[in-house]
């Protein structure tokens, strides 16, 4: 650790990376997607799914976008507050972040499905229903599918354009080694981040609270970035861990980047316990009826075994294992804390969703998992696909020998 | 962050060219020379506002709140205002110290003492509000589980008790947070003190501090612990006070982005105070090499940051107040833009919201003076939004024949003078007592205080040293002739934490076991070189958290359901849910208590007196001097081979220790 590498040596390290075998893995995925998408329409039409009427669907399916709608802004998100903070121990990890933002358009692209569909998801795009609640009528002047299509449109191309942003500018430095780039990458995250989080907030009152329209909480669009912010982290210990063992980033990620990732998720997983719990408390002191149902749904039957499993799932056992230093410095115990999380993070997502979209409370299905399979395997391979083109390491940043020399005191 | 300075040219955390002796005469003489003449006006100003406050505080306890402005329908004015004022102040202190620690951004040693220590003021004038707004501010012990004759108890399920034992544990453990930090400067304090009084004071506030490499290895865990511990409490001590608002059922209060929103605006206003109070002080005291213009900068970067997190937080409550299709909450958005407060509430938009603005541009985050009057407008626009807040949303009720505006009396208004004059006369105190800066934390930035500066390698060898002949302290090193008192053992002094690092490993490669370094400041990689294995206070934190936590709980479930079960709120007897705030408080404040004593028992500390004490420079190991001693009682132990040893290491003197 006392010897800190120069710029040239940062140089012939990047030379000595393996390839990164991405077309191969794309490959991987784009057959995974197939076979996920085979097994739904097989199972479908088989009618192996009871109850698996087109609300039920159209649920399960925006479950699935969400969620990898998520980890595609969270990575975005970390990307942004890491140029801020101007941390150093993360610049090994950029690269992999940047390729995580990658699947944004195409998700733009996947979302069209939800858009056609509105109205099975949605109440206030059912017009039969929005004629006979006044609620509704008095809120379509926001709440009406032209203008909700017109805000993800909007949504979308932000995303999409702070990433590009962000990829296009962490390109360049990897080609001229121009050291005043890094300025222009904080500058750029300073309106990016504003941005995200205004546009991020918003999309999750349009896309998760709006399905119960009568339901308020102006706390949900903190608690919907606590949660992408927490899975897309998994995300990125996953994928640093995986890379990492296949030898695709050298020798640069250590136990240390590990160790530091490890009291992110702990942290983490505190601040979403901390939103999750101050939202539930709110709304159960205060007991408005209008405010309370919302949470009442979710304490019965099926639902609230799941609002149990997040309790312990997505809070009580991370925390209690992240508490040690062990497990942070475990590649092992943290990929298995890291995909637990990640599980956990699309159960909170299922239970935010699923309750307003079945009528009879019941159980996850396993075609539900294949829509996620398929969803996951497509983003998977725009990520694989994106880490064939540029080196898995920023190999332009003047910090990355520092980075790569990272160690916690 | 310094070190990758170059593509973005910022300036290093400290400025000049300091030695470890200028620094530490730098910081410490503002305690130890006369108070200069600004002090004493300063002084006069506000301890006469601080003595209006106190004659406030005494006629409104013996004549009761009635002569406060508040009426039936706004039941809080003032009084909750000032008290949310000046909680979220606080919360700035604990930020610097304790998160800006756990993200290890490390200008913020320079801010951290005085940003503690108006914490703790704040804290105290917040205290006094929320004392006296009781009415009977002498029944205040009824809000602590205290067992009575007539087995009454706290309703647990209530916020005000919850907000008791948040500001309760957060008082106590920034004060003992603070004062962990202060205690190797008491010793830096002591040891420069000539006069018997100060030495006194100061060495019993240092609790015989040594600055031991085993000392600062305890010693570091502990305060990583505290930060750790520290940091959900601030979070859970604004949120708390954000529940006395959203757990009830009036518009503008039940909404349930206030825990993060009063957070983040507590954290905006303290960072506003931090400011305000050392733009003009770090030219008062002469403090620009230390609080350097980078600091203020990064203020406000991080003003402007939280401003635009209240701007949202103001967004969202407006757009709700349409969204819910609650109309008493519409009215309330609406009542509070155009009704007769519409000026507080623009007020408040205009310094919280618009103002940070600025903080854009570069030249208003370089300007002090640009800097210091946004910040004075921070300050105002954050006292506006709790009075928004409380006064708007109450005056007018549900019944329009009960509407009622709210005018503050003269005596609401001394008492607000009073609150400002309690927190600078403490704090003014503070400058002339306590270093307002952490010596010993910005020290360790110095250039020279990396072991591994000054080319010596990579691999912790001592370059050779140009010294002259090792010098010999005392004329009878080895020789023990039966008159003095026994030789407690051998100290040696070095030039730089470098060499002290080399010469511990080789001491401990020679086979000493009991040897011991002393630095005034924790030296980077000393832990490994002296052998000592991971600290064991984390045993302690772990410990207090577990049993403060199983204490509140069962404490909460057994008076609430046994002893004095009272349904309130329609509120089962046993809430789980309820218990959380003060089972959370209380877990944090045993884990404080634990951490503390686990780090002086791991120490041995207090202990006054130590033969050590009198060896003739070991002064210098709270101020510039890197001493290595070993002990009389290592099996090991041979005078000859030692002298040998350590002028072989680079030791610039050596000298025997009498005395047990």
């Amino acid at each position: 650790m006392n010897h800190e590498p120069s710029a040239n040596e940062s140089d012939s390290l990047a030379l000595h990376l393996p390839p990164s075998p991405g077309a191969g893995l794309a490959r991987g995925f784009v057959m995974l997607a197939l076979a996920s998408g085979v097994a739904f329409a097989v199972g479908m039409l088989a009618g192996f799914a009871p109850g698996m009427d087109g609300r039920r669907l159209a649920g399960s399916y925006l479950v699935g976008l969400i969620f990898v709608t998520t980890i595609s802004i969270g990575a975005l998100a970390w990307i942004l507050l890491l140029h801020l903070t101007g941390a150093v121990w993360s610049v090994v990890v950029r690269r992999l972040l940047e390729n995580l933002t990658r699947p944004i358009p195409w998700i733009a692209g996947m979302f069209i499905p939800v858009a056609l569909n509105l109205s099975r998801i949605y109440a206030w795009a059912d017009p039969s229903r929005v004629a006979s609640d006044h609620e509704l009528s008095r809120k379509a002047v926001w709440l009406n599918p032209t203008f909700f299509d017109i805000r993800a449109v909007i949504y979308f191309a932000a995303w999409s354009l702070i990433a590009w942003r962000m990829t296009q500018l962490s390109t360049q430095q990897d080609q001229s080694r121009d050291r005043s780039i890094r300025r222009r990458m904080v500058g750029s995250s300073a309106w990016g981040l504003l941005l995200l989080a205004h546009t991020a907030s918003l999309a999750g009152f349009d896309w998760l609270m709006s399905i119960d329209p009568h339901w308020t909480s102006t706390m949900f669009g903190v608690y919907f970035w606590a949660g992408s912010i927490l899975g897309s982290l998994a995300t990125l210990t996953l994928l640093t861990i995986g890379c990492r063992s296949a030898g695709w980033l050298g020798e640069a990620v250590s136990v240390e980047h590990l160790h530091d990732l490890g009291k992110l998720l702990f942290g983490f997983v505190i601040f979403w316990a901390y939103i999750a719990f101050c939202q539930y408390f709110l709304i159960w002191y205060a007991n408005f009826p209008e405010e309370t149902r919302w949470y009442a749904i979710r304490r019965e039957g099926t639902w609230n075994a799941l609002s149990w499993a997040l309790v312990l799932g997505h809070f009580a056992v991370p925390f209690l294992l992240l508490l040690f230093r062990a497990t942070k410095r475990n590649p092992v115990w943290l990929a298995l804390v890291a995909g637990w999380i990640l599980i956990f993070h699309y159960i909170d997502l299922y239970w935010i969703i699923m309750p307003g979209c079945q009528r009879a409370a019941s159980g996850p299905n396993w075609l539900d998992l294949s829509i996620l399979v398929m969803l996951v395997s497509i983003c998977g391979a725009i990520v694989a696909w994106a880490g064939r083109t540029r080196p898995l390491l920023p190999i332009g940043d003047p910090r990355l020998a520092e980075s790569m020399a990272f160690h916690n005191s | 962050m310094s070190r990758h300075g170059e593509e973005m040219t910022e300036p290093p955390l400290i400025g000049g060219n300091h030695s470890f002796h200028s620094l530490t005469d730098l910081i410490c003489r503002l305690v130890e020379r006369r108070a200069p003449a600004w002090w004493w006006i300063a002084m006069i100003i506000c301890s006469s506002a601080a003595l209006t406050g106190g004659l406030m505080t005494a006629y409104v306890i013996s004549t009761g709140i009635g002569v406060w402005g508040m009426n039936q329908t706004v039941g809080w004015a003032f009084d909750i205002t000032n008290f949310v004022f000046w909680v979220g102040i606080g919360h700035a202190g604990t930020l610097i110290s304790a998160i800006l620690f756990l993200f290890r951004q490390k200008w913020r040693s320079a801010l951290n003492r005085f940003a503690e220590a108006m914490t703790l003021f704040a804290v105290a004038c917040a205290g006094l509000f929320v004392s006296i707004h009781l009415g009977r501010a002498w029944m205040f012990w009824y809000l602590a589980p205290a067992p009575n004759v007539n087995m009454i108890f706290p309703n647990f399920r209530s916020p005000l008790s919850w907000d008791f034992a948040a500001v309760a544990t957060y008082a106590t453990v920034s004060t003992l947070f603070w004062y962990y930090g202060l205690i190797p400067d008491f010793a830096t304090l002591r040891d420069r003190a000539t006069r018997w009084l100060p030495q006194h004071i100061y060495g019993f506030l240092a609790l015989g501090w040594r600055g031991s490499g085993r000392h600062w290895h305890n010693y570091e865990t502990g305060y990583l612990m505290l930060a750790g511990l520290a940091t959900p409490l601030v979070v859970s001590v604004h949120t708390i006070v954000s529940f006395d608002f959203a757990t009830s059922v009036i518009p503008g209060w039940h909404t349930t982005i206030f825990p993060p929103y009063f957070v983040a605006g507590a954290i905006f206003s303290g960072l506003a105070m931090v400011l305000t109070l050392i733009i003009p002080l770090r030219v008062a005291c002469g403090l620009k090499d230390v609080v350097t213009s980078r600091h203020l900068e990064i203020l406000c970067k991080l003003i402007l940051a939280t401003g635009l997190l209240m701007g949202y937080g103001y967004t969202i409550e407006a757009a709700s107040g349409w969204y819910s299709g609650n109309m008493f909450e519409g009215y309330l958005i609406y009542n509070r833009a155009t009704g007769p407060y519409a000026w507080c509430y623009w007020t408040m938009i205009a310094c919280n919201v618009l103002a940070p603005q600025l903080f854009w541009f570069r030249w208003f985050r370089t300007t002090p003076f640009a800097m210091f009057l946004i910040s004075l407008l921070v300050n105002v626009g954050m006292w506006f939004e709790r009075f928004v807040i409380v006064v708007t949303s109450l005056h007018r009720d549900y019944l329009p024949s009960s509407w009622k505006m709210f005018y503050p009396t003269w005596v609401d208004i001394a008492l607000l003078i009073g609150g400002f004059g309690l927190f600078s006369t403490a704090f003014l105190m503070f400058l002339r007592f306590v270093p307002m800066v952490a010596v010993s934390e910005v020290k360790a930035f110095l250039p020279q205080a990396d072991p591994h500066a000054g080319g010596h390698g990579s691999s912790g060898e001592p370059a050779p040293v140009e010294r002259g002949p090792m010098e010999i302290i005392g004329d009878d090193l080895v020789e023990d002739d039966g008159e003095d008192a026994a030789v407690h053992g051998v100290l040696a002094r070095y030039g730089t934490p470098g060499e002290l690092l080399a010469a511990a490993g080789q001491v401990r490669a020679a086979g000493y076991r009991k040897f011991d370094t002393f630095s005034p400041f924790p030296i980077h990689g000393m832990d490994q070189a002296m052998g000592l294995s991971r600290s064991r206070v984390r045993f302690f934190t772990f410990v207090g958290g577990l049993t403060g936590v199983t204490f509140a709980q069962t404490l909460q479930w057994y008076l609430s359901t046994s002893i004095y079960p009272l349904v309130t709120g329609g509120k089962p007897l046993n809430s789980a849910e309820a218990f959380v705030p003060i089972s959370f408080e209380t877990m944090v404040l045993y884990a404080t208590f634990g951490t503390i004593l686990g780090m002086l028992l791991l120490n041995r500390l207090p202990r006054l007196y130590h033969p050590l004490f009198r060896g003739r420079d070991f002064g210098r190991a709270t101020d510039d001097g890197f001493f290595l001693a070993i002990d009389a009682d290592d099996p090991a132990f041979d005078p000859d081979r030692i002298v040998a040893l350590l002028d072989g290491s680079g030791a610039l003197s050596l000298e025997a220790v009498r005395g047990e």
